[in-house]
């Protein structure tokens, strides 16, 4: 149940506005947004029923959710918002948010997404740069499919696309410090 | 002669050489001087800004002093993704000058300045080189080849950050396909989104997107795909066969890169293109350019309209 009568203090809509840079209150539930998402069917809430629940205060229903997960930050809706609310960085400030309070959907698709990211920067933190072929074996061993894309393995190997050896940053040290020092201000090991 | 710093970014080497190697050869015939960074690390692309806040700028911000100590000359970087992280990070280090410190802090190869201006390939191309000096240079134009010019997301968008073109139909990349001789599409679908990064983690995702996309310039009567960026590449070319058999249809669209067609306008030899390394074959566009302009199309002459006289013509 929604307390309407609590709603001069909404500690949610405070913290995606802080986060986000915008007014989360500036929608007014046009819904071009979702008309332009090339993925609002797959999410469980659209992008304009994020920003009711933010503006209702309902942050639980937001992060349980796989849409800020399965948002491509490809700026479509904001390019057509009427009222130039940057919503991928609105989508951006609730996914954060959910990774500071670790909260995750239980979405099996949002793991994958989830463990995609987390090798990704893992690789990074390793290398300075992105080893890609270690980055999808991992992947693949991880996620349990071990044969995922084997068939483009052939093809892009030869091609010399993925290359088999990695390379580094020339100064590592400086990566491994950046690492740290962003891990301590994000207070999120990832 | 002008000068920029170029940012090679993490496919460079790999998935994108031909993307790479066909810019510096492009970029020599244009009188561009290609500055390379001593050192340079990964942006994070999407990755990081999902799941960090401070990663996500630390690791742009080290390539902008990286840049920063090279010279003064623009930083031009070939992927569309990589772009928009350097471009953002350095709206976010310009305007914020507590969160520069604090970022800056992470960072031991020097303080951020901000004298580095950061434009994508084709921004450099259309603005800083333009078309005039592109069309000076074409050897042997791309008569009668049809191309899709195919944007993505983040060469345009979010708009305050590109700062270029238009976010909903830009035109930069179809104008310079025009001064190379060749024909630029209508394409509804340029500036859809491909899937992304999705493309490992959600395949099915990138399958229903990219496929969409191949459909439309497929119906737009497109001979090819003219891409700037290594993800949109990977995408509509990699994937290709996959959404063909997905959708039970052929589509038979190489995806090329625009420094590729520049290249080959500008006389370079089709060696020079790497066109082996692409998965659905490229080399049969070259057939598909003729030796002289293609015939003008008749035109058709207008129908007339029923048009509403005014209320003063009807009075």
């Amino acid at each position: 149940m929604i307390k309407l009568n609590n709603l001069h203090h909404n500690p949610f809509l405070e913290a995606v506005n802080k986060k986000s840079g915008a007014d989360v209150l500036d929608c007014y539930q046009c819904g071009k947004c979702v008309a332009t998402c090339p993925v609002s069917s797959h999410m469980d809430i659209t992008p304009r029923q994020i920003m009711q629940y933010i503006k209702l205060n309902q942050k639980t229903q937001v992060y349980m959710a796989n849409s800020t997960w399965f948002c491509l930050t490809c700026s479509s809706c904001s390019a057509r918002c009427p009222r130039e609310i940057e919503i991928p960085s609105v989508m951006e400030a609730c996914r954060h948010l959910a990774i500071e309070e670790n909260v995750y959907p239980n979405s099996p698709k949002v793991k994958e997404i989830k463990r995609f990211h987390e090798i990704f920067i893992d690789m990074v933190k390793k290398y300075g740069k992105l080893y890609e072929l270690r980055m999808m074996a991992e992947y693949n061993i991880r996620s349990g499919n071990f044969f995922k894309d084997i068939a483009l393995a052939p093809a892009a190997l030869f091609k010399g696309k993925l290359k088999l050896f990695p390379e580094k940053s020339k100064n590592m040290k400086a990566i491994d410090k950046m690492f740290k020092m962003a891990e301590e201000l994000d207070k999120v090991k990832v | 002669m002008k000068k920029l710093t170029y940012y090679p970014g993490c496919s460079s080497h790999g998935t994108s050489l031909e993307y790479d190697h066909t810019m510096r050869i492009t970029l020599k015939s244009l009188d561009v001087a290609v500055q390379d960074m001593t050192d340079w690390n990964c942006c994070g692309a999407t990755s990081a800004h999902v799941m960090t806040e401070n990663l996500a700028l630390a690791l742009p911000l080290r390539n902008l002093i990286m840049a920063e100590k090279v010279s003064n000359d623009p930083m031009v970087i070939s992927c569309a993704a990589c772009y928009s992280r350097m471009k953002a990070t350095k709206i976010e280090m310009d305007s914020k000058p507590d969160l520069r410190k604090k970022i800056n802090t992470t960072v031991e190869e020097g303080t951020y300045m901000g004298t580095v201006d950061v434009k994508s390939l084709l921004q450099y191309c259309y603005e800083d080189v333009g078309i005039d000096e592109i069309k000076l240079r074409v050897k042997k134009p791309l008569w009668g080849l049809k191309v899709a010019c195919y944007y993505g997301c983040l060469l345009t968008r979010p708009k305050h950050i590109a700062n270029f073109d238009s976010a909903e139909y830009p035109m930069s990349m179809d104008h310079i396909v025009e001064a190379l001789g060749a024909k630029a599409v209508d394409f509804d679908y340029k500036t859809e989104c491909c899937g992304a990064s999705f493309s490992i983690s959600n395949t099915e995702l990138v399958v229903e997107l990219t496929g969409k996309i191949l459909e439309v310039a497929k119906e737009a009567g497109a001979d090819i795909i003219a891409v700037a960026c290594p993800m949109c590449q990977s995408n509509l070319d990699m994937r290709q066969f996959q959404i063909e058999k997905s959708r039970g249809e052929k589509f038979d669209i190489p995806v090329v890169y625009i420094t590729q067609l520049m290249a080959l306008a500008f006389g370079h030899p089709v060696s020079e293109l790497k066109l082996s390394r692409h998965i659905v074959p490229a080399e049969p566009m070259l057939g598909k350019i003729l030796n002289e302009p293609p015939q003008e199309e008749k035109k058709v002459k207008p129908v007339k309209k029923a048009v509403a006289k005014t209320v003063e013509e009807t009075e």
